[in-house]
């Protein structure tokens, strides 16, 4: 993984590496140029020391010369004659000498005549075995000897001779002296350089350390440093007790001497050592410098993230504006112009997604959950009241089935339309689901606003949608909550909304219901009972009622209809009518609807068995349990379980059941009368009471709602009508059973209608299990 | 591996030390550049087992109690092996102290009889001087003038001189011969040279013996020379170095002397010896760079076969191979670390030196 760095270090390092590096190169490329340089100078330098002293070397021994050539002028012009003038002449010179030690003047022989100072040992000696009187008569040229310890002084050393007359003028230096004058000499040059002269066999004749000449040791480089054929301007470099030193040297013209003058290379590190110092301290100075500039560089570039960082941190946490940052730097500018593009499409994308979140797609309207937010939002705001008004398409989903769902789709497309052409002010409407809007109203004075409103609503629902040539005329029910007297939350109100719009469905069509708080009681209520609902069956807190169908001919007991009763453990008896539409939205219809059956069934086997009758047993059925897709598999199941003749059993179903799919209910229909089974029409008159669809049922018995009973005797047109609806059931050969009778009246009546059969208090209230022998035995003793 | 490569990077030191200054200088520079040239060698080959050799010189003025100083001073530093000195006056304090201290001296040139025969740490190359002397004997008989001897003897160097004059004494004496006249002389004192050898010819002996440095037994020639006294002269091997022909010039014809090395050698590691010598030096090598060289080349020998710096090892080593060969001939070592050698007789003519017929 690469390493994240900081850009202000990437930057000072890298400014700092692009100085120090070419400084180092240019260092390394100077240093050696510098110090060849220096080197060159100190040879040339040393070689020109060694010079110096090389020719005053000559000059010393030219000086020496001389006196030798003065004493032979005298002797020769007769100035000095005798032997006691010359000695005393020379004498005379030796006093005044620092070098010079002694003279001999030798004959031809080589035999001392004269010498000085005077000894007696040596006057007379041979010297002819001696290089400087061999060689001087053999060439009659002056000579230098190479030194030797004198037996006289024990010093080193060297002898200088010239012709004289036949024989030969001596004299002898004394090589400490010589080595004094050139270590003064070398003095001046300070103290990096040291001197040495050297004979030509390498033996020293002047050094620093004087014990060297005086054991004539030899110049351990001598051979190298001197060799027979010379390199021009080679450097010699040796080490000198552990020291490096560059060797310059000259010759001494008049003798075969050599001049060697060392520096240690010490001396030339020493004077590398201040260009190095001034190197360095060049190289901190730009270094500071560049970070100096490059601080002020970065500021800028600091400058330009830090606003970019800062609007981009806003534009994260939501804030999606353009980023307007002020820098020098076109690539800050062209990046901020790249974000504000990415922003841009970030922003229609957030619009786009918004739409698709907050709005329904069908009508246009704001969907449930902007419902959600704004009404939480208003809530959350508004310190008025707040209308939430809940409107529901009557039978939408009749709709949809008879004209397809293409055309309520239309509609709710239509809705919408006109929904948005009203432009509702104060506040909102949405479509929650289905055919359920939501108008939100703010800003309500009083309830009455709240009405107006629903009024103007309804000047929306009123007009005829018209698609596909169908016109359609739309009711609502509509229910009202209001903020903050109903309740205080956005799921509150919905449902209140919600309670009070079924309300108004229950009250009648096209109606307003306000919610109330007896509503919430019954919600609540509703809710216990619910919640209490799913482990009813598994307590045995349900139990059946039996009413007896009566047939009107001879009063004999036809049937029973099995009628369900709940013994609540807290609420005591509850009304089928409480809880089986509760039943029939939490689908627990299903089981319930079952155990009916089957207890039905079973206790009708056990009357018939023990009474030895053929009575036959009704049951309810909901329309939510007749679509459920084993529903006739169950009852031919529980049939055979139970042992008990299909032609003995009826399913009572309501008009309902046609709302939803008259097609789907016909064959449901003919699925159950294959089982063998008998088909109940409950409760005919006061759903839509179609005769249409009668004839196309396969309809055993249709069963009259206790309304018309009712009102049998209190109008004239109720008698036809009781009587027109008989015969058409008799045409269609459908038996009838009129419920509700309560008085011998009625039951006169309807059987001068050649009505079938008859149920109700007249006969018999519904009665439990335990009363059904009891009531058998007296209604058939006749 | 490590440890042998730790002891191999340590040089070997040894000390040198004889008389560098002064007028008997001249034994002692030669014998420093014959050990020189020794060491030059050995390192060139790799040195002693791959231990490069150091030497510290040292000067000991010809003065016995600067010799035993110097001495001292080595000790003190660490030094084990000395080579020197050069002559043998120098042995009467040196030697007791490196026998005392376990030191282990290889002598070149200290050719006094008294030295030899002794169970020190003293290893000798050169001959006792009764060997000289038997040649000087031998030279004389030749001449006919073994009777009447006559010697002259430089007294510093008495452990020398003396034993050469002793030697010559018991070796003439059976012969009926004996010295009828001795006289002794302090080098370097500006002697009366002149004086002596007066009172020398004024004896009239058969023979001269001169037993000193070649200075001054050519300043004794010289003033023999002046006084024309034909009296053949003897010198010994002290004596024997180019300084003589120099300084005696034609008063040193005909003087018989004895040699310790062959000059004329043609054996090929003397002549490879004596090239090298003369570039470096520019002169002869004399007996004393000679027998420097073989007495460093015999201390090498013995310290790389027994591989080690204990000083009796080292001795006992070289004494127990005893037979070494030299740039001229074998030296042959005995159990008391003192050598024979052969000895050269030689005449001085036409200003050289000539082997005696």
């Amino acid at each position: 993984m690469r390493r994240i760095k900081k850009l202000r270090d990437f930057i000072l390092i890298n400014n700092m590496l692009s100085i120090i590096i070419p400084l180092i190169l240019v260092g390394l490329l100077v240093t050696p140029l510098i110090y060849n340089y220096l080197v060159k100078d100190m040879q040339e330098k040393n070689t020109m020391i060694a010079a110096t002293i090389a020719q005053r070397m000559a000059d010393f021994i030219d000086e020496s010369f001389q006196v030798l050539y003065q004493i032979n002028h005298l002797l020769e012009d007769g100035t000095l004659t005798d032997g006691v003038a010359i000695e005393s002449y020379m004498n005379a010179i030796l006093e005044n000498s620092d070098s010079i030690e002694g003279f001999e003047i030798l004959d031809a022989d080589g035999m001392v005549k004269v010498n000085a100072p005077q000894n007696a040992n040596i006057l007379g000696a041979n010297r002819s075995s001696q290089p400087f009187f061999a060689e001087v008569r053999a060439t009659r040229r002056p000579f230098v000897s190479s030194s030797f310890i004198s037996q006289q002084t024990g010093q080193p050393t060297i002898t200088i001779a010239i012709p004289q007359a036949e024989g030969v003028l001596v004299a002898y230096l004394n090589l400490e002296e010589i080595s004094m004058l050139s270590l003064n000499h070398i003095k001046t040059f300070g103290d990096a350089v040291t001197v040495a002269i050297t004979d030509g066999n390498g033996v020293f004749i002047s050094n620093k350390d004087i014990n060297k000449v005086y054991q004539r040791e030899i110049e351990a480089n001598y051979q190298s440093i001197h060799p027979e054929v010379e390199i021009e301007d080679q450097i010699h470099t040796f080490t000198y007790e552990g020291k490096t030193a560059m060797v310059s040297h000259a010759d001494v013209d008049n003798a075969d001497w050599h001049v060697f003058v060392y520096e240690s290379y010490d001396s030339i590190y020493a004077a590398l050592r201040p260009f190095l110092g001034i190197m360095l301290l060049f190289t901190c100075l730009l270094v500071l410098f560049s970070r100096i500039i490059a601080r002020l560089v970065f500021k800028d570039i600091n400058h330009s993230f830090g606003e970019l960082n800062q609007q981009t941190k806003e534009i994260a946490a939501g804030d999606y504006h353009p980023i307007n940052t002020d820098n020098r730097f076109d690539e800050f500018n062209r990046l901020t112009e790249n974000f504000n593009g990415m922003v841009a499409s970030v922003k229609e994308r957030d619009e786009a997604l918004k739409v698709l979140a907050y709005y329904d797609s069908q009508t246009r309207l704001p969907n449930a959950a902007y419902l959600a937010e704004s009404l939480n939002q208003l809530i959350l705001d508004n310190r008025e009241k707040i209308a939430v008004i809940c409107f529901d398409i009557h039978n939408f989903k009749r709709i949809n089935d008879t004209f397809g769902p293409s055309f309520g789709d239309k509609i709710l497309e239509m809705m919408g339309t006109r929904l948005l052409a009203l432009k509702c002010s104060h506040g909102f409407v949405a479509r929650i689901n289905g055919s359920n809007f939501i108008r939100v109203l703010t800003d309500l004075e009083n309830p009455e606003n709240a009405v107006a409103e629903i009024e103007r609503l309804r000047s929306v629902f009123n007009r005829a949608m018209t698609f596909n040539e169908n016109n359609v005329y739309l009711r609502f029910h509509v229910g009202i909550a209001l903020y903050p007297d109903d309740a205080r939350d956005v799921e509150e109100l919905l449902q209140y909304a919600n309670t009070a719009a079924d309300m108004a469905k229950q009250r009648g069509r096209a109606q307003y219901a306000f919610f109330e708080n007896t509503m919430k009681q019954n919600l609540l209520r509703n809710m216990m009972l619910e919640n209490s609902l799913r482990s009813a069956l598994d307590n045995n807190e349900f139990f059946l009622h039996y009413q007896p169908q009566i047939d009107v001919k001879n009063k004999k007991i036809r049937g029973f209809e099995a009628l369900i009763r709940w013994d609540h453990p807290q609420l005591g008896m509850v009304s089928p009518l409480d809880f089986i539409h509760i039943a029939e939205s939490t689908g627990l219809i299903v089981p319930i609807g079952a155990w009916v059956l089957e207890t039905a069934c079973r206790q009708i086997i056990t009357i018939n068995h023990k009474m030895g009758t053929d009575i036959m047993i009704s049951v309810n059925v909901s329309p939510v349990q007749l679509s459920h897709e084993h529903f006739p598999e169950m009852v031919e199941d529980t049939l055979k379980r139970c042992g008990l003749e299909p032609e003995l059993l009826e399913l009572e179903i309501t008009e309902n059941l046609f709302i939803h799919s008259f097609e789907e209910a016909i064959k449901i229909f003919d699925r159950l009368k294959q089982i063998g089974i008998r088909m109940s029409l409950d409760d005919f008159g006061t759903g839509y009471s179609s005769l249409a669809y009668l004839k196309n049922l396969p309809i055993d018995t249709l069963k009259i709602d206790q309304a018309f009973t009712r009102d049998l005797l209190t109008k004239k047109s109720n008698e036809n009508l009781m009587e027109s609806i008989i015969m058409m059931a008799h045409t269609l050969h459908m038996d009838v059973i009129v419920e509700g009778v309560e008085e011998l009246e009625q039951l006169d009546c309807l059987k001068t209608y050649q009505c079938d059969h008859v149920q109700g208090y007249y006969f018999s209230r519904p009665i439990g299990e335990s009363q059904l022998e009891k009531l058998l035995n007296e209604l058939n003793k006749d | 591996m490590t440890l042998t490569a730790c002891i191999q990077q340590k040089p070997v030191t040894i000390g040198f030390v004889a008389s560098l200054t002064g007028s008997t200088s001249e034994l002692g520079v030669n014998g420093r550049n014959g050990l020189m040239m020794a060491v030059e060698e050995i390192n060139d080959a790799g040195g002693i087992n791959g231990r490069t050799v150091e030497v510290v010189v040292k000067d000991d003025q010809n003065d016995p109690e600067t010799g035993l100083a110097v001495d001292q001073e080595l000790y003190e530093d660490g030094v084990s092996f000395i080579i020197g000195h050069m002559t043998s006056n120098m042995a009467a304090l040196s030697i007791p102290f490196v026998n005392s201290k376990d030191m282990l001296m290889i002598n070149p040139t200290m050719s006094a009889t008294t030295l030899f025969n002794q169970d020190d740490h003293l290893i000798g190359v050169v001959s006792p001087n009764s060997d000289q002397a038997a040649v000087i004997k031998a030279s004389m008989v030749k001449n006919g003038g073994e009777k009447k001897v006559a010697v002259i003897y430089e007294s510093q160097n008495l452990a020398y001189t003396g034993t050469v004059k002793d030697g010559i004494a018991r070796e003439i004496v059976p012969l009926g011969g004996q010295i009828i006249y001795e006289e002794a002389f302090l080098s370097g004192s500006n002697p009366n040279y002149l004086d002596i050898t007066q009172r020398v010819s004024n004896t009239n002996p058969d023979s001269i013996v001169i037993l000193a440095s070649s200075f001054d037994a050519a300043m004794f020639c010289q003033q023999f020379y002046k006084l024309k006294n034909q009296t053949p002269v003897y010198l010994a091997a002290w004596s024997m170095n180019n300084d003589l022909l120099l300084q005696g010039g034609g008063a040193v014809e005909g003087v018989t002397i004895t040699s310790l090395i062959d000059l004329d050698s043609r054996i090929p590691t003397y002549t490879a010896f004596r090239e090298k010598y003369l570039s470096k030096y520019g002169a002869e090598p004399t007996f004393a760079a000679v027998y420097t060289y073989e007495a460093a080349m015999i201390l090498f020998d013995a310290m790389a076969e027994a591989n080690s710096n204990d000083p009796e090892t080292i001795k006992n080593t070289i004494i127990k191979k005893s037979t070494y060969q030299g740039l001229q001939s074998d030296i042959i070592i005995d159990g008391y670390g003192d050598a024979s050698r052969t000895i050269y007789e030689y005449v001085v003519k036409d200003g050289q030196f000539k082997k005696a017929e």
